[in-house]
């Protein structure tokens, strides 16, 4: 596979793809959403919502070794037959749009409250959507690299949130397991969309070189966000306190707003700087993977024409984007969207093993 | 081909788009407030005082002036509005330029406003994204306009003053620093905010205590000493100086000061049924730095240990005296030991902690701590 599109890209790669899918600007109103079920124990729901994420790896690998020399569109056709594969692609291309649109909208939210608040949102909405389309059109290998190169940004700039800890108080976190089991297991639930991401294995389980290490990428991937979301929910709950981060849209942000550092006055400007690249990664790798599953789809030749398919995937974020008429609005549907999650990332690879059982039982795998 | 003209196109809407055409300012026309003070308006006082209608607010503010060749080196304004943000908004019908409110560093509340409660009057600085959560917080008694209106001499400004009293004081001396972020937690169900006092003295403007808050409303005031038992009991780490005088049969054997560090506190909870008792542990360390010429630390061996013993001493009997003011004329935690309460039981005191009759019915011991760490350069 050496095509412009489908370049193979190593397993080391796959982590930091995995890890730019799921970990975006969301993790900064993640202590907010999952306190809101799980209070104190807002931790413990995170750690445990990370087992959805795994469960969705351990599917998606099992289907890439069940039919280790089919991409994702060849392998939908092959189940389904051409009109319901079809449908299922488009579904998965609409859920792309759809999902990414949100964190896009979001993201220029972000953008206008802190940074440019007078200028539009369509000229912030299309400066992202330029970004994923520039990056998406050098290909898989090429997103693999900047995946790589902003983890290691985004790691730096997490240490950065360490700085409000000269304000915790411990107390903030006790007692543990007050909230019960109900409230643990709804934070649980929420916090399972922010893994969002790991579905785009799907795509990108052809395009890496060496299949047999996708599982453990896969694994380490999801612990590395479980950890980062986990350390910011701590220090969340250890700075505000549940009470005072119910008040907040965005505690991770607000978080730089009360270190004090001699020098440098206002630390959260230069974190979002930062963090306009990082957290731009979502959208840039999904993006790429729906524009890549578009082409395929179309049969059309990618090394000529993917960024046909690229610019009509960030066309139609950049519309949706514009649809939800406030960030609360488009909070709201993000939560509907993370519905979706569950549908593409577990409840896509389970059809799929049902109907490769149904088809060829267990003689499909290698 | 596609791909150039998109690339060239993609520049160009980059270059002519970002944030220099629609966020562009320029700064010689942007008013920067360099301190705020938020006050009653003078017709709403008597009426806030009796919890009647909704009251106005003024807010005055120190605007350096930053063009060359100005008579004053700032301005002071003052403008009214049903909430700080309405009074901001005013501002354009007086004063020219783009006001920009992310860069004060001190907010003065006027007492009577702090008494009425200011919940209200700093949601506009917890809701503005450009604003720091950073900026410090005191009240003035009488009015924080009058504050700002005094003379200053040495400073470029009173905000520039202040703001040099009032960043990070507990390093200095035992006035707690409370920043807008530390009210905005502090109001959480077992919690409660301090703020410095500002006293305004033949037009000079000092601090002379801590006011002590109920939430959002301020309920009463400690002077220097109690402030000083006030931030140990807190937990709070500062630093300042504190005398002692060691007598023994009426005589005085040996009198000083040492600088003080409050190394934070250790609490222990006891709960018998539905008492609870605390102690609390204050460490405290420090160095001499004066006492009576003719004593000798080589001669008087235990010298050493009777100074600690005495400010430990001392500092206790304050504390105690502190604590016994707080549960008898304040009535609410302002030493922040409920949160250790709802540390276990959460959910059974979460309603309770914050009720008459709780703080005032605990069981609270004080022990001290002293380390002398140093004696100077003298025997």
């Amino acid at each position: 596979m050496k095509d412009k599109t489908g370049s193979m890209i190593s397993s080391k790669q796959l982590i930091f793809v995995i890890i730019g899918a799921q970990f975006g600007l969301g993790v900064f109103s993640l202590p907010r959403v999952v306190s809101e079920y799980a209070g104190k124990d807002a931790w413990i729901a995170v750690i445990l919502s990370a087992i959805i994420p795994i469960i969705s790896l351990y599917l998606i690998e099992r289907l890439g070794k069940r039919m280790p020399d089919q991409n994702f569109i060849q392998m939908t056709t092959a189940l389904f037959g051409k009109y319901i594969g079809s449908f299922l692609i488009i579904l998965f291309i609409a859920y792309v749009i759809a999902f990414e649109s949100l964190v896009v909208r979001i993201y220029a939210e972000v953008t206008k409250l802190y940074l440019l608040p007078k200028t539009p949102l369509t000229v912030v909405l299309l400066m992202y959507i330029f970004t994923i389309i520039y990056i998406g059109s050098k290909g898989a290998r090429v997103l693999g690299r900047i995946n790589e190169f902003m983890f290691y940004l985004l790691l730096l700039s997490f240490m950065f949130l360490l700085l409000p800890l000269g304000q915790s108080d411990y107390t903030n976190l006790l007692p543990v397991g007050e909230s019960g089991l109900k409230g643990i297991a709804q934070g649980a639930f929420t916090s399972a969309y922010y893994f969002a991401g790991t579905e785009i294995l799907l795509v990108f389980y052809t395009l890496v070189n060496k299949k047999e290490e996708v599982m453990k990428a896969g694994l380490t991937a999801i612990g590395i966000v479980t950890a980062l979301f986990c350390a910011m929910v701590i220090i969340g709950e250890l700075v505000f306190g549940t009470y005072g981060l119910q008040k907040i849209i965005w505690p991770g942000l607000v978080l730089l707003k009360v270190a004090q550092i001699p020098v440098i006055e206002r630390l959260e400007f230069i974190f979002l700087f930062v963090w306009l690249g990082t957290g731009a990664r979502p959208t840039i790798n999904m993006g790429f993977a729906a524009s890549l599953s578009l082409s395929q789809l179309l049969r059309i030749d990618e090394q000529k024409y993917h960024i046909y398919s690229l610019v009509f995937v960030g066309l139609g974020i950049f519309i949706l984007a514009l649809l939800p008429h406030d960030v609360l609005a488009a909070f709201k549907l993000a939560e509907y969207a993370g519905y979706g999650f569950f549908v593409m990332g577990v409840g896509y690879p389970l059809l799929y093993h049902l109907a490769a059982f149904w088809r060829g039982g267990v003689r499909m795998y290698v | 081909m596609f791909k150039k003209l998109l690339l060239v196109f993609v520049i160009v809407f980059l270059v002519f788009s970002i944030s220099g055409c629609w966020d562009y300012r320029d700064v010689n026309k942007v008013s920067f407030p360099a301190t705020g003070a938020y006050d009653l308006h003078e017709s709403s006082i008597a009426a806030a005082r009796q919890n009647q209608g909704e009251p106005l607010v003024d807010l005055t503010v120190i605007i350096p002036n930053l063009a060359q060749d100005v008579k004053k080196p700032f301005r002071i304004e003052r403008t009214t509005g049903i909430l700080i943000g309405n009074a901001r908004g005013q501002k354009p019908y007086s004063s020219p330029g783009t006001y920009s409110a992310g860069v004060a560093a001190v907010i003065i509340l006027g007492e009577d406003l702090a008494r009425a409660g200011i919940n209200n009057m700093v949601e506009a600085l917890f809701r503005g994204a450009q604003i720091p959560k950073t900026e410090n917080f005191a009240v003035a008694e009488g009015r924080g306009e009058d504050v700002l209106r005094a003379p200053i001499k040495d400073y470029s400004n009173m905000g520039e003053y202040l703001k040099g009293v009032l960043k990070q004081s507990e390093k200095r001396s035992f006035i707690p620093s409370t920043t807008l972020y530390q009210f905005g937690v502090n109001r959480a169900p077992g919690k409660n905010p301090i703020m410095p006092l500002l006293t305004l003295k033949n037009q000079k403007v000092e601090v002379t205590g801590t006011a002590i808050f109920k939430k959002d409303k301020m309920i009463g005031k400690a002077n220097l000493d109690e402030s000083r038992s006030l931030v140990m009991l807190r937990g709070i780490e500062a630093s300042g100086n504190i005398p002692y005088i060691i007598k023994k049969d009426g005589q005085i054997l040996d009198k000083g000061s040492v600088d003080v560090c409050c190394g934070g506190r250790k609490v222990k909870m006891d709960c018998n049924g539905d008492k609870f008792s605390y102690l609390i542990t204050v460490y405290l360390k420090g160095s001499l730095i004066e006492h009576e010429f003719n004593k000798n630390f080589i001669q008087n061996p235990d010298l050493h240990k009777m100074i600690e013993n005495q400010i430990a001493a001392d500092t206790k009997s304050d504390c105690m005296k502190f604590i016994e003011k707080m549960q008898q004329e304040y009535k609410v935690d302002c030493i922040d030991i409920n949160k250790y309460i709802l540390a276990k039981w959460r959910k059974e005191f979460q309603n309770q902690v914050d009720q008459s009759g709780f703080i005032e019915n605990l069981d609270i011991k004080v022990k001290v701590k002293m380390k002398l760490k140093n004696v100077g350069e003298l025997t």
